[in-house]
């Protein structure tokens, strides 16, 4: 599935897990869950079904801006309290936190 | 045969996403538990694959408490005669009228499922354009038509996650708790899938597969508040599975206090 919205050019994201923050490349052409299950200290990072649909990968962007491809989950209130799926970002900005820690 | 298991508790949830309703007895047939999940709440606009509105789309549904009129059935009438009837007859569902719902909202205002009052309430409350969906066939689950959940496993992962989990966060069913010589540990039903289970004198099912969970079982069954950690740690430390689904193989009732055999 193809963004509708192209990513910046050489994104580096941050995600945050069990109090480490990791730096992860973005790959191109992927959402962030995909960039990160390619990142050895990653590779447990929360997930499921990876279709917008559990829910599992939920995780607070703290920082930047992501589009969702689809989004079968999230309420207004994890929306409005700046929850995102990660199976279905694709980043908008170049500066960008994710947090599983909140 | 040797019982590994008895039945703590039995659930259904007149209305889908909303909080169930916890009974003593009742039949459960190919299609499910009698009453279970008979009304949803569909959007619209939904997505067609899930069009299902539930408290994953706005947390206060769950706090709607659905409930049958005059009680609602739960044991086919006459069922022994059914049964009785060589090789055994699949007995007369009870008709639609008799699974009539009212619900009471959580401010305490009560409207029947079907009414314009409450598709209006529903509507404005939600900011969704909602309809109200009668099964006619089918408990509208997700999955499978039967959820088990042992109290098993609600204990060990509440001792992972250092916190009291209620297990009305996993809509099971049937809550049955594992027995043996020495305590069982959690998660004992995963190695149940595919063995056939006898439950009391009648019912056998098959546990089908690991039940893959999402955003419900964060959600505090009394408040709505959300933990997600527990989603989390269920994926992280579980595969993202906890409970079984299972496919009914012999209809009849079941009761609190049945046991659970392995066929």
């Amino acid at each position: 599935m193809m963004p509708e919205i192209a990513p910046p050019d050489a994104v580096e994201f941050s995600v945050r897990l069990d109090g480490v923050e990791t730096k992860v490349p973005y790959l191109p052409g992927t959402t962030l869950l995909d960039s990160m299950l390619a990142c050895p200290a990653l590779k447990d990072v929360p997930h499921s079904c990876r279709q917008g649909h559990c829910g599992t990968c939920m995780g607070l962007l703290v920082t930047g801006e992501v589009n969702m491809l689809c989004n079968l989950t999230l309420s207004k209130r994890d929306l409005a309290a700046g929850y995102v799926l990660a199976c279905q970002s694709i980043p908008l900005t170049k500066e960008i936190l994710l947090s599983y820690d909140d | 045969m040797t019982a590994i298991g008895r039945i703590d508790a039995i659930w259904r949830y007149p209305v889908k996403g909303m909080r169930g309703e916890e009974v003593d007895s009742v039949f459960v047939g190919f299609g499910g538990v009698m009453g279970d999940r008979v009304y949803g709440v569909i959007k619209e606009d939904g997505e067609k694959a899930f069009p299902w509105f539930t408290a994953r789309d706005d947390e206060p549904f769950l706090l709607y408490r659905p409930r049958f009129k005059n009680d609602g059935p739960t044991i086919p009438d006459n069922l022994a005669d059914f049964e009785g009837l060589a090789p055994g007859i699949a007995p007369l569902f009870p008709s639609a009228e008799h699974f009539a719902v009212e619900v009471e909202t959580p401010e305490g205002d009560v409207f029947d499922i079907d009414s314009d009052d409450f598709l209006s309430h529903l509507r404005k409350r939600f900011d969704a354009p909602l309809k109200v969906h009668l099964s006619s066939g089918k408990s509208q689950v997700d999955c499978r038509p039967l959820s088990l959940f042992s109290s098993n496993t609600c204990k060990q992962l509440g001792s992972e996650l250092d916190m009291e989990v209620d297990i009305r966060r996993f809509r099971p069913n049937l809550m049955v708790t594992w027995h043996g010589e020495n305590d069982m540990p959690g998660f004992y039903e995963n190695t149940l899938v595919g063995k056939r289970l006898q439950v009391g004198d009648k019912v056998v099912f098959t546990p089908l597969e690991r039940d893959p969970r999402c955003k419900m079982v964060t959600l505090d069954p009394d408040t709505a508040a959300a933990a997600p950690k527990i989603l989390r740690h269920i994926s992280t430390k579980h595969e993202g599975y906890a409970g079984v689904y299972g496919a009914v193989l012999k209809e009849g009732a079941i009761k609190c206090g049945d046991e659970i055999s392995v066929v």
